[in-house]
């Protein structure tokens, strides 16, 4: 079963493990501003309370953002992408707040923004924007761990309350369950992000960047047929990606052939193409995050499983996840690429959270963290009680 | 120690059964429940060994197909895993370790000592919670400890250590799931280690074990109330009873260090 998610208000009934917020008959709208990686948005998001007719619901009003896109072969570098989001930044606040109708900024109720983890320039860039803004209009700051608003956008947007959740992006891979008020870390790579060695693969084929390095290599992995051997590094309950990294990347140096040569059958043994490269990456990482998810549900007894993150927008992952998901008896709510990838509203969302039980970030403690750990966020609007970990 | 109840895993109502594996001579009836990666059946003892009257009970770890992972990688891995969980599990048992015996083998399955069904996670979350922990719990944790140690001095890293993949008996403490275990290099002594280091080898020995303790930690600190406690316990014996403890707690640090750093990057 796959559940997408919902772009309209989304209903706040399925969260059975949320707190009542401490004013529920109060309606709330927060700007959220995200720019903690090579993407910068900002989104509107508000609290509709319940009326006769619908239960209460959270709805994003606004979403736009851009992405900072490099050329083909270079990764993006902390202060050529601080430079892009500082110049888009106030156009993105403009449009967030004229597509959502708010006429008076100083009514918003609450300013979000990252407050880690990230890269140092770009959240920095964010985070001052964020305060300015609170001083100009009067309105308080929430700060947001990023990790936290991405499991949390899913939880809403998918109507899932306490799903198993695959975070997997550029930065980060964590296998994560709620226990006790916090997302506790079951698993997680030891050394590369997978996103990163997808990225960095790219770039040794000289994949293009746009509109991303991982899309292309789906794209292109559809073309491949050869299935090439690769190291499968499952640690535990992690995993490791650079070793499969210089493995892959000695292959594109020594064995790896241009379409050409492939197409004319002069493929010798242990040759292959960049498709088959790119297929067999793909197959072999998002095995062993299939694994490392299902050694966590089988852990916590935990059926439902939330894939967040950029890399969670990729249809084979997502269907191997949903094979593996309905072995056992479970359902796979899968991410629209709004929410799996960076965006202001997901920032607005675990900030709104926050916010309604009574957290402020006061502007003297506004500062951001290239280091944030998922574990380290008290989830104050959680019941304390749900423990699925323990089990 | 006192007797504990016996939990019953039962399988999940929508668990599909499975076909048999194939190449097993043995009936079997439905799984008794399903692991992270296979599904264990209970096997009567005369299905192995029909004259003999005997019958300690037995089970067949199967580790099924993946269908979700593409059928070369998944026959890759299975055969590796079960041949990886074999061969670690015969050099422990000759080393000493109380593992579980076994039967026979085949590419995707093993035929073992059935060693019951209460892990030590489950006897630990079943008595009090206190701190400091109870004569038990610590009694408990020596005996893992110990066992831990009986795998490492075999120069067998286990890959995998939680307190669920370990079997609790009233007599002793049985490890299980060696499938992410791999053999390391032999204790070289003092004198050739040095030598050794000096000509730019390094010794991957201590850091294997220090890793496999790290794993351990970080389980029990996400599966126990008072794991600090608990960690400190098992740190303490192994650095007291190995006979390369001191330096494998050395590493710890070094690890644990390492590990800290992961709190970089969104």
């Amino acid at each position: 079963m796959v559940t997408t998610a919902k772009d309209g208000p989304c209903s706040i009934d399925s969260l059975k493990s949320n707190i009542a917020v401490l004013e529920p008959d109060k309606q709330v709208t927060v700007l959220g501003i995200e720019g903690s990686a090579n993407k910068i948005g900002v989104g509107v998001l508000r609290y509709n309370p319940a009326t006769p007719s619908a239960g209460a619901s959270y709805e994003t009003l606004s979403n736009p953002r851009k992405t900072y896109i490099s050329p083909p072969g270079f990764g993006f570098l902390p202060r050529e992408t601080a430079w892009h989001h500082q110049n888009h930044i106030v156009a993105l606040i403009k449009t967030a707040l004229r597509e959502a109708s708010v006429a008076d900024p100083r009514k918003l109720d609450a300013i979000t923004f990252t407050g880690g983890p990230g890269m140092g320039g770009p959240l920095q860039s964010c985070a001052v924007a964020a305060r300015t803004l609170s001083l100009l209009w009067g309105v308080p700051l929430v700060s947001v761990n990023h990790c936290v608003a991405h499991i949390e956008m899913g939880r809403v947007a998918c109507g899932a309350d306490d799903p198993v959740a695959l975070y997997v992006s550029g930065g980060n891979t964590q296998v994560l369950a709620y226990s006790d008020r916090r997302y506790r870390i079951f698993g997680e790579t030891i050394d590369i992000a997978i996103g990163n060695c997808l990225d960095r693969f790219a770039r040794a084929i000289k994949l293009s960047n746009d509109p991303s390095p991982g899309y292309n290599i789906e794209q292109l992995a559809k073309k491949g047929k050869r299935l090439v051997e690769l190291p499968y590094v499952v640690k535990g309950m992690d995993v490791s990606f650079s070793g499969i990294l210089t493995s892959v990347e000695g292959i594109v140096k020594n064995k790896m052939v241009d379409d050409e040569t492939a197409e004319k059958g002069e493929l010798k043994e242990g040759q292959c193409t960049a498709a088959d490269l790119c297929f067999s990456l793909q197959e072999t990482l998002f095995a062993m995050l299939v694994e490392i998810t299902e050694r966590a549900m089988s852990q916590c007894g935990q059926t439902s499983v939330l894939i967040v993150g950029g890399v969670g927008c990729n249809k084979r992952l997502q269907k191997m996840m949903e094979v593996m998901v309905s072995e056992r008896g479970g359902s796979l709510c899968a991410m629209d690429h709004r929410y799996c990838i960076d965006n202001g509203a997901m920032i607005a969302q675990a900030g709104i959270f926050a916010y309604q039980h009574g957290i402020r970030t006061p502007l003297n403690e506004s500062t951001v963290s290239q280091r944030f750990r998922t574990d380290q966020v008290d989830v104050v609007w959680r019941e304390a009680g749900v423990s699925s970990a323990g089990n | 120690m006192s007797e504990v109840s016996r939990p019953i895993h039962a399988p999940p109502p929508s668990l599909p059964l499975l076909p048999l594996p194939d190449n097993s001579p043995y009936v079997l009836p439905p799984p008794l429940f399903q692991g992270a990666e296979s599904l264990i059946y209970s096997l009567p003892f005369s299905s192995l060994y029909p004259s003999l009257p005997t019958s300690p009970p037995l089970i067949l770890k199967h580790r099924f197909p993946k269908k979700y992972r593409h059928p070369k990688i998944d026959h890759r891995i299975t055969k590796q895993r079960t041949k990886a969980e074999v061969k670690a599990m015969v050099r422990c048992r000759r080393g000493g370790v109380r593992c579980p015996v076994i039967y026979d083998v085949g590419e995707d399955w093993i035929v073992m000592e059935d060693v019951g069904r209460v892990s030590v996670k489950d006897y630990l979350k079943s008595l009090p919670q206190t701190s400091p922990l109870p004569s038990s719990a610590i009694t408990c944790l020596l005996s893992l400890t110990n066992s831990i140690i009986s795998i490492h001095s075999s120069s067998c890293i286990h890959g995998d250590l939680t307190t669920s993949n370990f079997m609790y008996t009233p007599t002793s403490i049985i490890p299980l799931d060696f499938g992410l275990s791999t053999i390391c290099a032999p204790n070289m002594g003092e004198k050739k280690r040095k030598n050794n280091e000096m000509n730019g080898g390094n010794n991957n020995r201590i850091e294997s074990f220090a890793v496999d303790l790290y794993v351990l930690e970080r389980s029990i600190m996400s599966t126990h109330e008072n794991g600090e406690e608990m960690v400190k316990v098992i740190v303490n014996e192994y650095k007291e009873k190995s006979r390369e403890g001191d330096r494998v707690v050395q590493k710890l640090g070094e690890v644990r260090a390492r590990g800290r750093k992961r709190e970089c990057f969104g």
